[in-house]
C-alpha cells in the first residue's frame, strides 16, 4: 500500500497520549490474566490446561470459526451484490433489514432457532410437522452466522458501492464473461473488506459462549467457562484465556500481514458505483426467494419467537420496569459508544497518518481486548478498578469505560477504512492555509471521518446493549439493563416475561441500525 | 474494406431522451476515426453501444460484416480504453497487460505482455502497482492492456482527459504512433476538436445524439456543412448573407463563396480569411496575442467577428478598422432545429420578409 | 458531559451509600435471579426499613467477582448455592454465622462449618417424557441409566452446579471408584450433555431425549406457562442417590461492615414469610424447621424428604474432587 505521506515528523503528543491510554486500557485484562496465571502450579497447568481435550476443543472452535466465516461470506457477498448492483439497489429498506439482525442477541437467536424444531417446537405446533432441532456444529454455525453476517455485509456493500464499474467493463472488453470478471476483478478487490470483517466475526466466534453452549457445541470457551463456573477458579481459567488470546493474537497478526498491500488505492479519478442497476430478469424470483429465506431466518424467527412468548401469556410487564431498564441500558451503551468512537478516532488517525510499529500496535491492541473473554475482561476491571480507582468502582462510568474498551475494535474498523480513503492532501491543504494539525483535523479530517465514526459508534452501541458478563460485574447494584433482565428471566425459563425486554433491545437498536449503518454508503 | 459499420444506431434513456439518434458511420481497416462533440452529445454512449456495454434500441453494429449488435462484449474482440484508465488496482502493471491474454501458455503471455509494455515504453515498470505510475504512464498501460489481445479495433473514450495539457499532446502522439505500428483501427471520442483533428484520419462531429458531418479533418474544417460544425471546429465567423451565385453580400462586404447559392444564406468565414486595415466603421474590441499570429475581435453594431492578423498586435482596442476578405466563405445548411448554434455570436439573423 | 454527570452522581451516591451503610443499608450479590427473588427482597425492605442494594448475576460471575474483590468487596451478603457458598467459605471470604441464625434451619440441612445457612431446599429428580416412557419402565435407580436400554436416551448437564453436587453425593455413597465406573458407563451409553436444567427440559419436550437428570423446580415453571407441557418428573425409590437434596443458601461476607442488618435479612428469609414465598413462588421446599410447604409442592416436598439418600447437605463441599472425577471420566 502506498504509505500516506506524513506531513509532520512529530506525532501529536496529545493524540498519542489518548491512543496510548486506550491501548493500555484495552491490554489491562492481559496483564490481569498474566498476574493470575503466574499463581499457577505447573503440574496442575499440565493437567488442566494442556490436556488433549482442550486441544480437541480448540480444534472445534477453529472449525466453527472457519465455518462461520465461510457462511457469512456466502450470505453477505451475494446480498451486497443484490443490494448494490441490481434493480433491488433502489429499495433502501432492504438494506436496513439486512443490517438489523445485528441487533438480535445471540442467546435470543439460539433459543429461537432451537424452539423451531422438535416435538414441542413451533413448527410442530403450527404445522404438525416435527423436524429435529438444530444443534451441534451446524446449529451453532447457522445461529452465529445469522446475526454476524451483517458485519460482512456492511463492509462488502461499502466496498462494492465504491468500486468503479468500469473495471468490470474493462474485463469484459478483454474477453471475460460477467462471471469471470466478477471472480477475477471484483472479488479480489473485496478482499480488504472481507478481511476486516472476518477479523471481527472470527474473534467474536472464537470467544462466544452463549449461542455455542445453547447449541450444545463444545468449544474452547466452554473449557474456560467450566473453569470459572465449575471450579470457581481464576488461575487456570486465566491460562485457558491466555491460550485463546494467543490464538487471537496470531489471527490479528496474520490479518495485519494479509491486509498489508491489500488496501487498494483507486487509480485515476474513477466514478464509483455507476450506471443503471442490472435488471435481474428471470433471476428476480430467485433473488426474492433468497431474501425471503434469509430475512425469515435472521429476523422472522427470533422476532416471531419473542412475539410468541409475549402473547403466550397475556401478562403485560410492568411498563415502568421496562422503561427503567431501557433507560439504564442507554445510559451505559450511549456513553460507551461515544467514548469508543473518540478513542477509535484517535487510534485510527495515528496509525493511518503516522504508520509505524508503535501506532500499528496501538491499532491492533483493541482486537486483543475484543477477543478477551468478557468474563475475564470484567474481572480484570474489578481487580484494577478496586485497586486503582475505588471511587469509580460500581459506577456506570466504569461500566461504560469497560464496555468502550472491550468493544473498541468494532469502532476502529470502520473509522480506519474511512480514514484510509481520505487523502492526507486535504489536511496538508488545510495546514498550508495556516491551520495547526489539530485545527486541520477538526475542520477537515474530522468531518470526513464522521461517517466511519458514526458507523463504529453505532456498532459499539448495539453490541453494548446486548452485552452481559461485563455489565453484570461492573454495574452498580440495583442497575438492570434490558440484557440483564432477559438473562434473569430466560435463565429461569420464564420466557414470556423475558420477551418484552428482548424485543425492546431490537427496537432500540433498529433506528440506530437504519440511520447509521444502513446509510453508511451514502455518507 | 469496412472494418466496422454502424447503421442507424439509436438509444434512449429513461425520460425519453434520445442519447444516440440514428447514427451511422464506418471505420476502415487500420483507420483512426474520431467522434468529436460537446459533452453530453452522445458520443460516449455510441462507443459503449459499439463495444457492447450497452445495447441499442435500434440499429446494427457490423464488425467485418458480422452482426455483433447483441453479442456480449467479451466476444466482440474490441479493445476499450477508459477515460479514467480503469487499471486493475490489485494487479501489477504486467498483470494488467497480461489480463486479456487468456488461454495462452504462461511464457507466451509473459512475453506478449512484456512486448507491449516495451512498445509503450514501460518495460521497466512492469512490476509496479498502477497507483505508483503517473497519469500518462497509466494511460499507456491502459492502451497496452487494450492492445494485448490483438483486437480488431480499439475504442478510446476521452483517454487524454485526465492528463495535463503538455502530457496530453505527447501521449496523444505516442498513442497515435502505437496504433499505427500495431495496425489497429481505432475510434477516439473527445470533446477537444484540436485533439480530434490531429489524431484522426477521418472524424465525425456529433451533436445532440446525431452526426452532423463526417469526413477528413481538412474536409470538415474547410467545408463545414452546418453552423454547429463551423463553430465547433475552429472559430469560424458565422454570418447571415444574401447569396448571388458565386458570391454573397455580407456585413463585411461581398464575399466569394465556395459553391454557388442564391438568396439568404448562413456562411462561415474563417478568421484567417479576414484581415483588417486601419480606419473604418468597425472597432477593435480585443487583440489576443498567439505567438505566430494575433486574433482580433472586431465589432460593428451587433456583429462581432474574429480576424487574423500578423504576429504583433498592430492595432489596439478602440481603434477603428476596416475588414477585408482574403478567402472564400462556406455557405451552410440551415440548422435542422431552426435556431442557430447556442454559441452563435455573430448577431441575430435579420428578419427575411421574403421567406 | 453525560459521562461526567453520571460520574458525579455516582460518586455522590457512593458517599450517600457509604454513609447509609452504617445504619440501614446492605449490599447483596444474588445468584438467584431477580425474576424469582426480587419481590421477596422488596417485601423485606418494606417491612424492615433496611435498604437492600442487589447485584443480580450468574453464580460463577458473582463468585469470581467476590474472589477478585476480596476484603474490599462492597457486598455484605452472597446468595447462591451449596457449591458456590462452600467455595467462598474455603477461600476464607465468609464470616461464621451466629448460632441463633443457624438454628433456624433444619439440622439436617446445616453445613458443618457454620459458614452459611440454607434458605430453601430443592431435590434432584428424573424428568421424563410420558409419551415415550411408560411409568412402569422408569428406572429403579439412577444407576440403571447406564444400562444399554437407556442408550442415547438420557440427558444430563455436567457443567451444572446441581448435577455436580449430585456427583459429590454419589462419591459419598458409592465411593470414588464406583462413581467413576458409573460415569464412564454413562458416557459410553451416549448420554447427551446439555448446558443446564432448562435446556434439558426443552430437549425432553423436543423429543431429543427421553429422560433427564434435573432439579425439580424448573418443570413447574414450564407447566405454569403451558399446563399441557409434555414432560413429567419423578423421584427414584427411597434412599437412591438420584434423589439428592440440594440447598440454596446465604453467606455473610468477611468484608461486610453491616453484619447486623445483613443477619436481619437472613432471619427474614428463614422465618414464616420468607419460607412461604419460596414454596409459593419458586416451587422450592422450606429450609426452616417450622415452615410447611404450600400445596403445589407439598407432595414432592414430602416425597423428597422421605426418599432422600442418607447424605448430609453439609458434607457436599468437595467440589474439586468431583470435577477431578468428571474430568477423568471424560465427562468434562
Amino acid at each position: 500500500m502506498g504509505r500516506p505521506r506524513s506531513f509532520s515528523h512529530h506525532r501529536p503528543l496529545g493524540l498519542l497520549v489518548v491512543a496510548g491510554a486506550a491501548g493500555a486500557g484495552v491490554l489491562l485484562p492481559l496483564i490481569y490474566l498474566l498476574l493470575r496465571a503466574m499463581e499457577a502450579e505447573w503440574g496442575v497447568v499440565q493437567e488442566l490446561v494442556f490436556r488433549p481435550r482442550n486441544l480437541y476443543l480448540l480444534g472445534n472452535t477453529l472449525g466453527l470459526t472457519a465455518g462461520v466465516l465461510i457462511m457469512d461470506t456466502l450470505i453477505a457477498v451475494p446480498l451486497a451484490w443484490l443490494l448494490t448492483r441490481t434493480e433491488l439497489a433502489t429499495r433502501r429498506w432492504l438494506v436496513s433489514l439486512a443490517v438489523l439482525p445485528l441487533a438480535i442477541p445471540g442467546y435470543v437467536m439460539a433459543t429461537a432457532l432451537l424452539g423451531l424444531g422438535g416435538g414441542y417446537g413451533a413448527l410442530a405446533r403450527l404445522t404438525g410437522l416435527s423436524v429435529p432441532r438444530l444443534g451441534g456444529y451446524w446449529g451453532a454455525l447457522l445461529c452465529i452466522s445469522l446475526y454476524t453476517f451483517p458485519y460482512v455485509f456492511i463492509n462488502v456493500r461499502t466496498a462494492l458501492a465504491g468500486l468503479p464499474r468500469n473495471l468490470e467493463e474493462a474485463a469484459r472488453s478483454l474477453g471475460y464473461t460477467p462471471r469471470a470478471s466478477a471472480r477475477r476483478v471484483v472479488l479480489p478487490q473485496l478482499v480488504p473488506a472481507l478481511l476486516s470483517s472476518w477479523l471481527v466475526v472470527g474473534l467474536y466466534t472464537l470467544g462466544d459462549f452463549g449461542a455455542v453452549s445453547l447449541m450444545r457445541y463444545e468449544s474452547f470457551s466452554y473449557a474456560i467457562y467450566l473453569q470459572y463456573a465449575g471450579a470457581f477458579d481464576r488461575t487456570y481459567a486465566a491460562w485457558l484465556a491466555l491460550m485463546l488470546l494467543t490464538l487471537a493474537g496470531g489471527i490479528v497478526f496474520v490479518h495485519s500481514r494479509l491486509q498489508r498491500g491489500k488496501s487498494y488505492h483507486a487509480v485515476g479519478s474513477a466514478t464509483p458505483g455507476g450506471a443503471s442497476p442490472a435488471p435481474l430478469g428471470h433471476l428476480r424470483w430467485a433473488a426474492y426467494a433468497y431474501l425471503l429465506i434469509l430475512f425469515f431466518l435472521s429476523l422472522g424467527v427470533p422476532i416471531g419467537t419473542l412475539g410468541f412468548w409475549l402473547f403466550q401469556r397475556p401478562l403485560l410487564p410492568e411498563l415502568s420496569s421496562l422503561a427503567s431498564s431501557a433507560i439504564d441500558t442507554l445510559s451505559v451503551a450511549l456513553p460507551a459508544a461515544a467514548l469508543a468512537g473518540v478513542l477509535a478516532a484517535a487510534v485510527s488517525y495515528l496509525s493511518v497518518r503516522w504508520p509505524g510499529k508503535l501506532t500499528q500496535a496501538l491499532a491492533g491492541a483493541p482486537y486483543i481486548g475484543y477477543a478477551t473473554p468478557p468474563l475475564a475482561f470484567g474481572l480484570a476491571l474489578v481487580f484494577f478498578g478496586l485497586r486503582g480507582v475505588p471511587w469509580l468502582y460500581q459506577t456506570t462510568a466504569l461500566l461504560s469505560l469497560g464496555l468502550a474498551l472491550h468493544l473498541l475494535a468494532l469502532a476502529v474498523g470502520p473509522v480506519r477504512s474511512t480514514l484510509l480513503q481520505t487523502p492526507p492532501r486535504l489536511e496538508e491543504g488545510a495546514r498550508a492555509l495556516g491551520r495547526s494539525w489539530l485545527r486541520a483535523f477538526l475542520e477537515v479530517t474530522g468531518p470526513l471521518m464522521g461517517r466511519g465514526v458514526l458507523a463504529g459508534t453505532a456498532l459499539v452501541c448495539i453490541v453494548a446493549m446486548k452485552e452481559l458478563p461485563i455489565t453484570i460485574l461492573l454495574a452498580p447494584p440495583g442497575f438492570s439493563t434490558l440484557a440483564t433482565q432477559v438473562f434473569s428471566y430466560t435463565s429461569e425459563a420464564l420466557f414470556a416475561q423475558a420477551a418484552p425486554y428482548a424485543l425492546a433491545i431490537v427496537f432500540l437498536a433498529a433506528p440506530l441500525v437504519t440511520y447509521t449503518l444502513g446509510r453508511e454508503v451514502n455518507g | 474494406m469496412n472494418l466496422l459499420e454502424v447503421l442507424g444506431l439509436q438509444r434512449s434513456f429513461s425520460g425519453g431522451i434520445r442519447a444516440v439518434d440514428d447514427v451511422s458511420f464506418h471505420v476502415d481497416q487500420g483507420e483512426s476515426f474520431a467522434i468529436v462533440g460537446p459533452s453530453g452529445c452522445g458520443k460516449t454512449t455510441t462507443l459503449r453501444l459499439i463495444v457492447g456495454f450497452d445495447l441499442p434500441d435500434r440499429g446494427t453494429v457490423l464488425l467485418r460484416k458480422k452482426d455483433i449488435t447483441r453479442i456480449p462484449p467479451e466476444r466482440r474482440g474490441i479493445g476499450f480504453v477508459f477515460q479514467e484508465h480503469a487499471l486493475f488496482p490489485h494487479l501489477s502493471v504486467h498483470g494488467n497487460v497480461a489480463f486479456g491474454l487468456r488461454g495462452l501458455p504462461r511464457s507466451v503471455r509473459r512475453e506478449r505482455a512484456l512486448e507491449l509494455l516495451r512498445l509503450v515504453g514501460l518495460g521497466a515498470e512492469r512490476d509496479r502497482q498502477p497507483h505508483q505510475l503517473s497519469g500518462g504512464q497509466q494511460q499507456r498501460v491502459a492502451l497496452a492492456r487494450a492492445l494485448a489481445p490483438g483486437p480488431h479495433i480499439v475504442l478510446l473514450d476521452e483517454p487524454f482527459n485526465s492528463l495535463d495539457a503538455e502530457l496530453r499532446d505527447v501521449t496523444r502522439r505516442d498513442v497515435y504512433t502505437l496504433l499505427r505500428q500495431a495496425r489497429t483501427a481505432s475510434i477516439l471520442v473527445t470533446h477537444d476538436q484540436q485533439e480530434a483533428m490531429s489524431f484522426a484520419d477521418r472524424l465525425a462531429v456529433m451533436r445532440s445524439g446525431h452526426l452532423e458531418q463526417v469526413g477528413t479533418p481538412s474536409q470538415v474544417y474547410r467545408y463545414p456543412q452546418t453552423v454547429f460544425v463551423a463553430r465547433f471546429l475552429g472559430n469560424a465567423n458565422v454570418l447571415s448573407a444574401v447569396a448571388h451565385g458565386a458570391d454573397a453580400a455580407t456585413p463585411v462586404g461581398t464575399v466569394p463563396l465556395t459553391e454557388e447559392r442564391r438568396g439568404p444564406v448562413m456562411i462561415a468565414l474563417r478568421p484567417e480569411a479576414l484581415a483588417v486595415v486601419p480606419n473604418g466603421e468597425w472597432k477593435v474590441v480585443a487583440c489576443e496575442y498567439k505567438g505566430d499570429h494575433s486574433l482580433l475581435r472586431i465589432a460593428h453594431e451587433q456583429t462581432t467577428l474574429l480576424a487574423r492578423s500578423p504576429a504583433e498586435c498592430t492595432v489596439s482596442p478602440g481603434q477603428s478598422v476596416h475588414p477585408t476578405v482574403l478567402g472564400q466563405a462556406v455557405p451552410l445548411q440551415q440548422d435542422t432545429d431552426g435556431n442557430g448554434s447556442p454559441q452563435l455570436q455573430s448577431g441575430r439573423i435579420p428578419a427575411r420578409p421574403d421567406r | 458531559m453525560r459521562i461526567s454527570m453520571v460520574l458525579v452522581l455516582s460518586v455522590a451516591l457512593l458517599f450517600v451509600g457509604a454513609h447509609a451503610a452504617q445504619s440501614e443499608e446492605i449490599t447483596l450479590y444474588s445468584a438467584r435471579a431477580q425474576s424469582l427473588v426480587g419481590p421477596l427482597v422488596r417485601a423485606f425492605e418494606q417491612e424492615s426499613g433496611i435498604q437492600v442494594r442487589v447485584r443480580y448475576g450468574a453464580n460463577a460471575q458473582l463468585v469470581g467477582q467476590i474472589m477478585e474483590e476480596g476484603l474490599r468487596s462492597p457486598a455484605d451478603l452472597f446468595w447462591g448455592y451449596e457449591n458456590s457458598l462452600s467455595a467462598l467459605a474455603k477461600a476464607g471470604l465468609l464470616k461464621e454465622l451466629p448460632d441463633d441464625i443457624l438454628a433456624l434451619a433444619r439440622p439436617a440441612y446445616r453445613p458443618q462449618d457454620a459458614m452459611w445457612v440454607p434458605t430453601s431446599i430443592r431435590v434432584r429428580t428424573l424428568a421424563y417424557s410420558p409419551d415415550r416412557v411408560n411409568q412402569q419402565d422408569l428406572p429403579g435407580t439412577v444407576m440403571d441409566l447406564a444400562d444399554p436400554r437407556w442408550e442415547a436416551r438420557v440427558g444430563w448437564a455436567p457443567t451444572n452446579a446441581g448435577f455436580q453436587t449430585f456427583v459429590t453425593g454419589l462419591r459419598l455413597i458409592l465411593g470414588e471408584e464406583e462413581t467413576l465406573t458409573w460415569l464412564e458407563k454413562m458416557r459410553a451409553n451416549r448420554t447427551k450433555p446439555y448446558g443446564n436444567n432448562t435446556a434439558l427440559i426443552q430437549a425432553l419436550a423436543a423429543g431429543e431425549i427421553d429422560v433427564a437428570l434435573v432439579n425439580h423446580y424448573y418443570l413447574f415453571r414450564f407447566l405454569e406457562a403451558d399446563p399441557d407441557f409434555p414432560v413429567a418428573q419423578t423421584l427414584f425409590p427411597e434412599g437412591d442417590p438420584g434423589n439428592l437434596l440440594l440447598a440454596a443458601g446465604m453467606g455473610l461476607l468477611s468484608s461486610s461492615s453491616a453484619a447486623e442488618p445483613a443477619q436481619e435479612f437472613i432471619e427474614y428469609l428463614l422465618r414464616q414469610e420468607g419460607q412461604a414465598y419460596f414454596t409459593r413462588e419458586t416451587y422450592e421446599f422450606p429450609a426452616a424447621d417450622h415452615a410447611q410447604p404450600v400445596t403445589s409442592v407439598a407432595e414432592i416436598a414430602d416425597d423428597a424428604a422421605r426418599l432422600a439418600p442418607p447424605v448430609h447437605l453439609g458434607e457436599l463441599s468437595d467440589l474439586g474432587g468431583t470435577l477431578d472425577l468428571l474430568r477423568r471420566a471424560g465427562v468434562l
